[in-house]
């Protein structure tokens, strides 16, 4: 069941997913972000939290590693 | 002759398909932005001699880094007879955008769906006829890594389809030709990845591994290098007796002291570069390296880099060279420029036959392998002061989005061509420079400026006021000098130097100097100032001679100072 409040990639706990509803990045992130299926609308779930440090996601079939301070600039809402 | 372009996403293997069918030996591994220059070859394919060439990766075709430019450049200036583009199939979904793109700019694609074996596994089923009808393209399922799915290589060309524009796959249509299961069946990587990635052991797992991974080196390498050298001791006392027997002394001298024994004693290595390759080939290919990547990111962050610095450091322990070319895939040059003023102080394969060599000589063997941990973690030490050092205060840390690719048992064959493709690269700086070197050193120590002072003696007589205080003696300073064109030169210049075989050398060192001088030697042969290949490297990839400079400067003066304060520590509390 999906929750009405907003949040960012960043307030997501671990094994958790969430659907992206919007990134407030710069056009070459978004671009490449776009390349590795990080969209709006996808589910992404957060496989590995490291205190303050970067996160590491999935979507699909694809794992990836991205910092807290991407993180934060993807609203996501949590599922 | 036709020109075929190898373009897709990174890491979906175009380097692999490109050297499998062309026998070439780019350099690959599991681990997005290996290949981040253009490489081409001449090939059969379709009946025909082709050109084909291997691009760095691409995510887009809108902007990117340095390595992503280099493909946007060929495309506007170049003319393509076809591009195969691979595609990793268990990706399918989010790579094939970038197929449709290319097609509809006019190109004529061929989609190759590499790792199809992998995607079966996996439970990933793709309906290729389908999606060939609706893409209006050729589609092929392959495995590079098995080179399976080949065939149509050898079948004549087929005409391409009139260039009709196809319409972008609306959301989600992809999933009528592709069906992914609901849960991953890669259950390997996610266990590992639970170790690996955790917040505790993901460090000190590193760690440990490095460790290991240096002890096999140090107990396999080690002996088959004392094998080496022996047989090429037997061999060279036949070749002297020869060569005295039937030529002048000083000609001789030049053949026997100065090429056979700078040569051979650098060859004994051989079994060393060979097994290091192997198990480094092993992990760039494992998928490991995107963790290590992950696990160090925080660290790194502090010194004003990220998780990719420190994987290129990884590279660089192999050679100093692809490692500072692959800082291309950064798109902040303040991140690209400190990452390559630290990756030189990465110890690198030429620098590991020093102190192989060295430990062998003045430690015992259990002492020797934790000496050269101790090099590797002084390695890491010296990188770490260097970044917090020169890194800019004020710059805005880089965004980072790494791929974690699934982890990949390498074939066999595939860790042989990389360990065949580094010997290669081994024999070619040989012949080289390390020739080359070994006969500099053997005129310099051989011709006199005045009686009974060499040009070698002169010059290290002149320079011994600075290399004294850190127990570095006129003999050694000469082979230091070499160090500076390679290193692989350092140990074939000692030989030719001390006019010695490899089981001699051994003896000769021992009375020449102390472990506390020895130690001095391998940290200033760490530290100094790296090698020409090194620094044009830089140069050419910077474009900045500041940068050039300070790496030069810096690591010469450091390299003194750490050596200065070992040294005296050493024999004044030992």
């Amino acid at each position: 069941m999906q929750k009405l409040s907003n949040k960012t990639l960043s307030d997501i706990n671990q094994n958790c997913s969430a659907k992206i509803i919007a990134i407030d990045h710069e056009e070459w992130f978004i671009n490449k972000a776009e390349a590795l299926g990080i969209k709006i609308n996808n589910i992404i779930t957060v496989t590995h939290k490291r205190k303050k440090g970067p996160i590491c996601v999935n979507i699909n079939t694809t794992s990836f590693m991205m910092r807290l301070s991407d993180a934060n600039r993807i609203k996501v809402m949590k599922l | 002759m036709k020109k075929i372009a190898l373009i897709g996403m990174p890491n979906s293997g175009k380097s692999t398909f490109f050297n499998s069918i062309s026998g070439a030996s780019a350099k690959v591994a599991n681990w997005s932005g290996v290949t981040v220059d253009i490489e081409s070859v001449k090939t059969l394919i379709f009946g025909e001699i082709a050109e084909l060439i291997d691009l760095p990766g691409i995510y887009t075709l809108k902007s990117g880094s340095d390595d992503e430019l280099v493909v946007h450049d060929f495309l506007k200036n170049n003319e393509i007879d076809e591009i195969f583009f691979i595609l990793n199939s268990s990706q399918i979904d989010r790579q094939i955008d970038l197929v449709l793109q290319l097609r509809n700019l006019g190109y004529k694609v061929r989609l190759l769906c590499n790792m199809s074996d992998e995607a079966k596994k996996n439970g990933i089923e793709i309906n290729y006829k389908e999606l060939e009808k609706r893409l209006a393209i050729p589609i092929h399922p392959i495995s590079a890594k098995f080179q399976s799915g080949y065939e149509f290589l050898n079948q004549r060309l087929q005409a391409f389809e009139k260039k009709i524009s196809v319409k972008p796959l609306v959301q989600n249509e992809i999933y009528q030709y592709v069906n992914f299961p609901k849960h991953s069946n890669d259950k390997t990587t996610a266990i590992l990845d639970k170790f690996f990635l955790h917040h505790l052991w993901g460090l000190p797992t590193f760690i440990i591994l490095l460790f290991v991974l240096f002890q096999i080196i140090y107990g396999i390498a080690e002996p088959l290098q004392e094998v080496m050298g022996l047989v090429f001791d037997s061999a060279g006392e036949y070749i002297n007796l020869y060569l005295n027997q039937n030529l002048p002394k000083l000609f001789s001298s030049f053949l026997y002291d100065g090429v056979y024994l700078g040569v051979t004693t650098v060859l004994t290595f051989i079994p060393v570069i060979i097994i290091f390759f192997i198990v480094m080939s092993f992990i760039e290919n494992s998928g490991y390296l995107s963790r290590a990547g992950f696990v160090m990111d925080k660290v790194m962050e502090k010194m004003g880099l990220d998780g990719r610095s420190f994987v290129m450091i990884l590279f660089g322990f192999g050679c100093n060279v692809p490692a500072l070319m692959s800082t291309k895939i950064m798109r902040s040059k303040t991140t690209q420029f400190l990452t390559m003023l630290i990756i030189p102080f990465s110890l690198c394969s030429a620098r590991l036959q020093v102190f192989l060599f060295f430990t062998a000589i003045f430690f015992s063997p259990q002492m020797g392998a934790l000496v050269l941990f101790f090099m590797y973690i002084l390695s890491f030490l010296i990188i770490i002061i260097t970044a917090l050092i020169f890194k800019d205060k004020k710059a805005i840390h880089e965004s980072v989005l790494i791929e974690m690719p699934p982890y990949r048992l390498p074939t066999i064959k595939q860790t042989l061509l990389t360990a065949v493709h580094e010997i290669n690269h081994f024999l070619k700086r040989a012949s080289k420079f390390i020739l080359g070197g070994v006969i500099v050193v053997w005129l310099l120590t051989n011709f006199h400026v005045s009686p009974n002072v060499t040009i070698a003696d002169h010059i290290s007589s002149f320079l011994s006021p600075i290399f004294d205080p850190i127990g570095i003696n006129n003999k050694l300073i000469i082979a230091l000098i070499f160090g500076f064109i390679a290193k692989e030169i350092l140990i074939g210049a000692l030989a030719v130097i001390f006019s010695s075989n490899m089981d001699t050398l051994g003896e000769i060192l021992q009375s020449e100097i102390n472990w506390q001088q020895a130690l001095s030697f391998m940290t200033f042969t760490l530290i100094y100032t790296p090698c020409l290949s090194t620094i044009a490297t830089i140069k050419s990839q910077s474009k900045n001679i500041r940068l050039v400079a300070t790496s030069l400067l810096w690591s010469l003066a450091l390299a003194w100072i750490v050596s200065f304060i070992f040294y005296q520590l050493l024999i004044n509390f030992s």
